[in-house]
């Protein structure tokens, strides 16, 4: 990407991604911790297994936080990929022989194999609709699934036989008969996944994820496969469930169907829940303690049988009071500790008002835009960027838009111009990949894309910014526009999941690429603030810087200029002439402010009622007299010209 | 053949209670969905616990104000439920909301486990027990009072909304409570009239349910869970369509058995269904379309 102005020398990898494996002391504390509980002087072995439970507790929830917490996908049916895992494995310790940790794969497989199949269906349907699929899928396991006797064995009861692992009599042996060698086996499994999870979580990865849950649309319009991502983030979902179950039998040493019913799927969105749904660390905290919950209320007789309501409870409070459950806790202690600790202040947590941020944003009047390239003479013959031809949609029996031709040419700004409800946006759809028409073709860089889907068209390098904004407004401004590196980001999950080297680099990378686009448009003061909250102007400019940093050649703006005051539409018209300027950007856009986009355009389509009514220069449209009736709002056929 | 074609008329006899079931939580689902725009978890519990009432109250005040008393209940726990949780949580999400009704289910269950126990019960007749046979099938009273219930409330359903504006009214109230109060509807008013109405519905069920197949905290509400199909078959909105959503459930699960051996093989039903809705939801488009643009900032 070329860009009139560099930032000043960025380090060439940010390690920051890898801050958090810092060993600070507290966290030094904290492992050593973990690894000799077991070894308390005189502590029950209840106790040892009690903490075993809690971490497969907090893997399931971490697997919710996951799908749930991040990708927005709820699950009804996550006790039954546990069971999937569980039941697998002792079918492959009784007709295979093969015992822990080699039943792991399998196990991790059969329920990620499970997830994926609902993640299909996930596909196609969303929100209450697909809690409602998931909560079928686990009735169908429950009944038919869990009743297979091939599947869960004779009498509704399946074995595992808890395995010796190494050569008995040496050093190098595992009894996981031993509650404490189990402990460190369940930790070891926890610490595998919320590593995972984490590392995935600040890559290319997560951030798709994040924009998949956030909006769909845009996700698909920065190259993002949406259904990619969602069968993705299933299957590691259900692999992590899986862990849990294969982990769970192997304890136990059996398993029953009961133990994965509709209600354990309740009971590990309740733990998910009360950890916060959205933070791994919730995710372990929860588990622990409902773990040391039913440890109590088994052990205090006075207490007997009130756990489920009392979990209940915790569940009801948490949603109702403390939406951010034991993972806002967990801030709001920490940030007390540092207040009364009197620590250093968070570097850059002095963030300018919206005010102040926004004056970067303006375009310098004084600022010499170079002169446009010149308009070919016979644009038929240019090289063109898009070419929409004869585009008819439907929508049922109202034909929207009617045979429509447009014509994008490399350097060109064009404008789509045309009254309320013309099908300038059904148009536009239509060539971004939203609409399928039910004639013409859509071309962009002379490649016929009528039949490929959003993302396959923005891979192509077409941007495009919404009417209706779709930013994530939970983000920072920073992270809205690192998502929109996805196309730049060659590197795959794996390397994400596993923090390689390229990953890292690549990060690095991208990030450069941000601050790039950045220092374009004068937006550094901007970077960490949350998009909820900015003020509209800021909004759409983000949106527009979001589009840019996917390294879009073309730029498709629809309605950029709604909602903004004079000063900032002016701003606006300066900044599109530059940035075609300076990035050599060819641009559509859609637009009812009909100065500004004769100001900016080359080239102007005008339809109405779906048909095109004219096209030509600013100045040739203006003329048009179909056009200026139009805006009038007097009927065409009233005035004897031909509809 | 004759004797398979007997069997699933057999089949489709012995569904039909059930199918009435599923009939009247079903409308329920489909009610709370209007006013809420929220899928009601804990509509299996809202059933259940009335059917307890009515199994305490019923030797004190005898079985006809026990059961007024227990539909009534029913109504208030579903106004309960709004109030407390669902209306509270419209703010922070649909997920939320759903979740929330996931918590209500899970208080409701633990409740009646620890006030009444987890051993199965027997649940009060509404009438008098009597078997008879209706072709090959044997029914009992109990079974003709569920079906005789649920047309009953389907009527109800139906004369609500043909001939007044309650249908109306609900749908406004959940899509813009704004547009709903300039209207002149209290959104407030109706959302709880919705909620109340879905209670006394999921009483009726449940009371006569436990009639024939007993009262347990975990069991009877999860008996409930095919009704979630029926809604979803019926596109979750429409009351016409949870019916006959509930008659295809009840019915496929009524047949499936007599249908050769692989359909005696336990749950197979309920793969049957699966399958079933699965087809029903891939006809809901699978592309991103330009009406999956919604504000996101709103």
């Amino acid at each position: 990407m070329t860009v009139g102005t560099r930032v000043a020398t960025p380090p060439l990898v940010n390690w920051s991604s890898l801050r958090r494996y810092r060993a600070t002391p507290l966290r030094l504390l904290l492992l050593a911790a973990l690894l000799a509980w077991p070894w308390v002087p005189g502590l029950p072995v209840a106790y040892v297994n009690d903490a075993s439970t809690a971490f497969e507790y907090a893997l399931v929830a971490v697997s919710l936080v996951l799908l749930t917490g991040w990708v927005g996908q709820i699950s009804l049916a996550q006790g039954a990929f546990v069971g999937v895992a569980g039941f697998t494995t002792s079918l492959v310790f009784n007709h295979l022989g093969i015992r822990f940790p080699f039943s792991l794969p399998a196990a991790v497989a059969a329920s990620a194999a499970v997830a994926v199949m609902l993640g299909v269906v996930a596909l196609r349907v969303r929100g209450l609709y697909l809690a409602v699929a998931t909560l079928i899928f686990g009735w169908m396991a429950d009944r038919f699934l869990f009743a297979a006797s091939w599947f869960v064995g004779i009498g509704g009861s399946a074995q595992v036989q808890t395995p010796l692992i190494g050569m008995p009599g040496t050093l190098t042996v595992f009894d996981l008969y031993d509650g404490r060698v189990f402990y460190w086996v369940a930790l070891a499994a926890l610490g595998l996944g919320i590593l995972l999870a984490s590392n995935l979580r600040d890559s290319k990865s997560g951030r798709a994820f994040a924009a998949v849950k956030g909006s769909e649309v845009a996700a698909a319009s920065l190259g993002i496969d949406v259904t990619r991502y969602k069968l993705l983030a299933f299957a590691i979902s259900g692999g992590l469930a899986g862990l849990a179950g294969n982990l769970q039998i192997t304890g136990q040493g059996s398993a029953v169907p009961d133990e994965y019913n509709f209600l354990s799927s309740l009971f590990f969105l309740s733990v998910a829940v009360v950890g916060g749904l959205t933070s791994l660390r919730g995710a372990i905290a929860a588990g622990l303690l409902f773990a040391a919950l039913n440890e109590v209320f088994f052990r205090v007789t006075s207490l007997n049988g009130y756990i489920d309501i009392v979990s209940a409870m915790l569940l009801l409070v948490v949603l109702l009071a403390y939406p951010g459950g034991l993972a806002a806790a967990g801030a709001r202690v920490q940030g007390l500790s540092r207040s009364l600790l009197r620590r250093r202040q968070e570097p850059g947590g002095e963030l300018p008002t919206p005010r102040e941020a926004a004056a970067g944003l303006a375009v310098t009047p004084g600022h010499q835009v170079a002169a446009p390239p010149p308009i070919a003479t016979d644009r038929a013959t240019a090289e063109a960027i898009l070419e929409a031809e004869e585009i008819t949609i439907r929508f049922g029996g109202l034909t929207a838009v009617d045979s429509v031709s447009l014509r994008v040419n490399r350097g060109e700004i064009v404008g789509l111009i045309g009254p309320n409800g013309a099908g300038k946006t059904t148009l536009f759809n239509a060539v971004a990949g939203l609409n399928q028409p039910a004639a013409g073709r859509v071309k962009l860089y002379g490649r016929d894309v009528t039949n490929l889907p959003v993302h396959e068209r923005a891979a192509l390098g077409v941007g495009r910014t919404f009417q209706l904004i779709q930013l994530f407004p939970e983000q920072t401004v920073f992270e809205n526009l690192l998502t929109a590196t996805h196309l730049a980001n060659r590197t795959g999950f794996l390397q994400h999941a596993l923090l390689t080297t390229r990953a890292l680099h690549t990060e690095a990378d991208v990030r450069d690429r941000v601050h790039e686009v950045v220092a374009e448009l004068g937006m550094e003061a901007l970077l960490q603030r949350r998009v909820a909250g900015l003020p509209f102007g800021v909004l759409r400019t983000v949106e527009l810087a979001r589009a840019l940093v996917t390294g879009a050649k073309f730029v498709m703006l629809d309605e950029p200029a709604s909602g903004l005051d004079n000063a900032e539409t002016e701003n606006l018209a300066q900044r599109l002439l530059r940035l075609r300027a300076d990035l050599g950007l060819t641009i559509l856009l859609i637009e009812h402010d009909v100065p500004m986009v004769t100001s900016v355009s080359d080239y102007i389509y005008v339809i109405n009622r779906g048909r095109l009514l004219a096209e030509g220069t600013a100045e040739a449209v203006q003329r048009n007299e179909d056009v200026v009736l139009a805006y009038l709002g007097v009927p065409t056929s009233a005035m004897g010209v031909p509809a | 053949m004759i004797s398979v074609l007997a069997g699933i008329a057999v089949g489709i006899a012995l569904a039909l209670p059930l199918a009435s079931a599923y009939a009247l939580f079903g409308l329920g689902i489909v009610v709370i969905h209007r006013a809420s725009r929220v899928l009601n978890l804990a509509h299996g519990a809202i059933a259940t616990l009335p059917a307890y009432l009515l199994y305490s109250l019923s030797p004190r005040i005898g079985i006809p104000a026990a059961v007024l008393l227990s539909l009534f209940a029913g109504g208030l726990l579903g106004v309960a439920v709004e109030r407390l949780v669902v209306r509270r949580l419209r703010r922070v999400s649909q997920t939320a909301q759903t979740v929330g009704t996931v918590a209500v289910f899970a208080l409701l269950v633990a409740v009646m486990g620890k006030v009444w126990g987890t051993n199965l019960l027997p649940g009060v007749s509404l009438v008098p027990h009597q078997a008879f046979r209706v072709g090959q099938a044997l029914m009992f009273t109990e079974d003709l009072a569920l079906i005789a219930a649920s047309i009953l409330g389907s009527l109800v359903f139906f004369g609500l909304f043909k001939f007044t504006h309650f249908g109306l009214a609900m749908r406004l109230a959940a899509d813009n409570r704004q547009a709903a109060s300039l209207m002149g509807i209290d959104p407030d008013r109706t959302t709880a009239q919705a909620w109340f109405l879905a209670g006394v519905f999921a009483a009726l069920g449940g009371v006569l349910l436990a009639g024939e197949s007993g009262l347990h905290p975990y069991l009877l509400p999860l008996q409930m869970l095919p009704a979630f199909v029926a809604a979803l078959l019926g596109g979750l909105d429409s009351a016409f369509g949870v019916v006959l959503g509930a008659l295809v459930v009840g019915v496929a699960i009524g047949i499936v058995p007599s249908l050769g051996s692989i359909g005696q093989q336990p749950g197979m039903p309920q793969v049957a269904l699966t399958a079933l809705a699965l087809v029903v939801m891939a006809r809901r488009g699978v592309r991103l379309q330009a009406g999956d643009v919604r504000s996101s900032l709103a």
